[in-house]
């Protein structure tokens, strides 16, 4: 059964689409009238040069006229003194549409316009018509390009909004679960009798959402500050081993995340084995540290507690790469750029996976590792064959060694 | 099990340890038997293995989202009563979960005694 719509109906669906609707009927508009004023001036051009081949075809036939009624004089051949843009030729030379035969006393003569004066004036009329065709048509892509862009800017707007409010609500789930855990844990402590034995393990699972907490609002505002592009990364020389091992015993990770031992072989033949050892690159710590953090709480939250990542450190010409691996559930390979993208996360598409994160996270790194002058990427061999990470730094030449 | 002959058995399905754990530790003070699950999945498995008094279940988790798990359980015929717990709170979720077949609602972050209080209630509803 065909729905009828009803005027309300309509109306509300105008109401709606308002934007569109006042902005589209804008655009056609202004397309219309500018190219309402260029058949106008098409037009006038045309007029403007029929009214002077009018008057010169009108000059041929009064003199013609007055020379052919005068038996007296006879006209001379060549240019026509009274009116220079006319001449006087014989009969048999080349016929031309202005042409008038100077009857009834002169029949061998013939009085037309200059054939270089009719020419010079369909020539103007040529390039005045270009003008007016060039001129409108750059008008009309003018108003086309400017429409096109304030839509994009509106589309856009819009876009961010929707984004903030998907933002808003993942981030008002990632602040009440930690808050849950430690409010309940604090209720508890309060309201029952625990032993030391049974408060210790709590404390530490308690203290890791109260770090959980940390790290959602260092992104959220590290991720304001890199939108604003006000952050400014402070390099220093960074001994990449020595971070890594003090970075991992800090943060007393289960036994899943070790650090690779160096390639014995180098991929680069011209470093020596000491210097790869030991080697120096040029970065932010707190940068760094963020990186870090992040990669590996990603690892962990898709691929579960029981997820082992593989740290390495590889060399490659002037930069240097950490490679995080990792035997997670991986992503498809043509996500490898998307994952970076602001409000972006894996697993958007997978019900259960709904609200988890902000989104921000490897938005946030890729951002750090370019300030930093290096990259950051990522690659997967499919869903269930684990992530990689890969973050580029800058060598710093060793001084001291 | 010979021990919690008398304990109503309720089951936990929440995905955050330090929630779990909690939730555990003040229903086992309160003289329930309590059995917990990490994801939707492992609710799934367990729910065969025994009869529950009750179950809470948490909505975001990884893998089944536990309003999947909700449906799937009441397809299988299994009406143990339900109660979400959850940081999700917008009307929409709501009325889904209460037309999946969920029992009672519960936000996040909760009062402790009230949930003890809401699960208290429940089970006594459902003896009746």
């Amino acid at each position: 059964m065909k729905k009828i719509l009803t005027f309300h109906e309509v109306f509300l669906w105008c109401k709606r689409q308002m934007y569109h609707l006042v902005f589209v009927s804008a655009l056609a508009a202004l397309t219309v009238l500018v190219t309402w004023w260029a058949i106008f001036l098409y037009q006038s051009v045309d007029l403007t040069y029929d009214t002077m081949i009018d008057g010169i075809r009108n000059s041929t036939r009064s003199y013609g006229m007055f020379l052919g009624h005068n038996p007296e004089v006879k006209p001379k051949l060549g240019t026509f003194a009274e009116d220079q843009r006319l001449e006087i030729v014989h009969k048999h030379s080349k016929p031309s549409v202005h042409s008038l035969s100077l009857l009834p006393y002169w029949q061998g003569m013939w009085l037309k316009p200059k054939d270089d004066v009719v020419t010079q004036i369909q020539e103007k009329r040529k390039r005045r018509h270009v003008m007016v065709v060039g001129e409108s048509s750059f008008l009309l892509l003018l108003i086309l390009v400017s429409g096109a862009m304030i839509y994009r800017m509106y589309w856009l707007e819009k876009r961010t909004t929707q984004e903030l409010h998907e933002l808003w609500s993942r981030v008002s789930h990632e602040i009440k679960t930690p808050i849950t855990g430690v409010k309940a844990f604090l209720e508890t402590l309060q309201a029952q009798d625990l032993s030391r034995d049974e408060v210790e393990p709590l404390l530490k699972l308690a203290l890791k959402q109260v770090e959980r907490q940390q790290q959602l609002t260092e992104n959220m505002l590290v991720g304001q500050k890199l939108k604003r592009r006000a952050s400014g990364v402070k390099l220093q020389p960074i001994h990449l081993n020595t971070f890594i091992q003090t970075y991992l015993e800090s943060h007393s990770f289960p036994d899943s995340i070790s650090l690779t031992p160096l390639d014995p072989t180098p991929s680069d033949p011209t470093q020596s084995g000491p210097s790869r050892r030991n080697i120096t690159v040029s970065a932010d710590p707190e940068a760094l540290r963020i990186i870090f953090d992040n990669i590996i709480e990603n690892a962990r939250k898709y691929g579960g507690p029981e997820v082992k990542v593989q740290i390495g450190v590889e060399i490659s010409g002037r930069k240097t790469a950490v490679v995080f691996q990792d035997n997670g559930p991986g992503f498809e390979p043509e996500m490898a750029e998307a994952i970076f993208k602001a409000y972006k996360r894996l697993g958007d598409e997978l019900p259960g996976r709904q609200h988890k994160g902000t989104g921000m996270g490897l938005y946030i790194c890729r951002r750090l590792a370019k300030q930093m002058g290096g990259q950051l990427n990522a690659w997967s061999e499919g869903k269930g064959k684990g992530a990689g990470f890969v973050l580029t730094l800058k060598h710093k030449p060793l001084r001291e060694e | 099990m010979g021990l919690s002959l008398n304990k109503p058995c309720l089951l936990v399905v929440e995905d955050e340890e330090l929630i779990r754990t909690m939730i555990k530790l003040n229903l086992e003070k309160a003289g329930y038997h309590v059995t917990t699950a990490e994801t939707g999945e492992k609710l799934l498995e367990v729910i065969h293995q025994r009869h529950y008094d009750l179950i809470l279940l948490d909505i975001m988790m990884p893998g089944i989202s536990g309003e999947e798990a909700l449906a799937e359980i009441r397809k299988q015929g299994i009406q143990t009563p339900v109660i979400m717990v959850t940081a999700k709170t917008d009307t929409k979720t709501k009325v889904n979960t209460f037309d999946l077949g969920a029992d009672d609602y519960i936000a996040k972050p909760f009062d402790m005694k009230e949930l003890l209080a809401r699960v208290k209630a429940m089970i006594r509803r459902s003896k009746n």
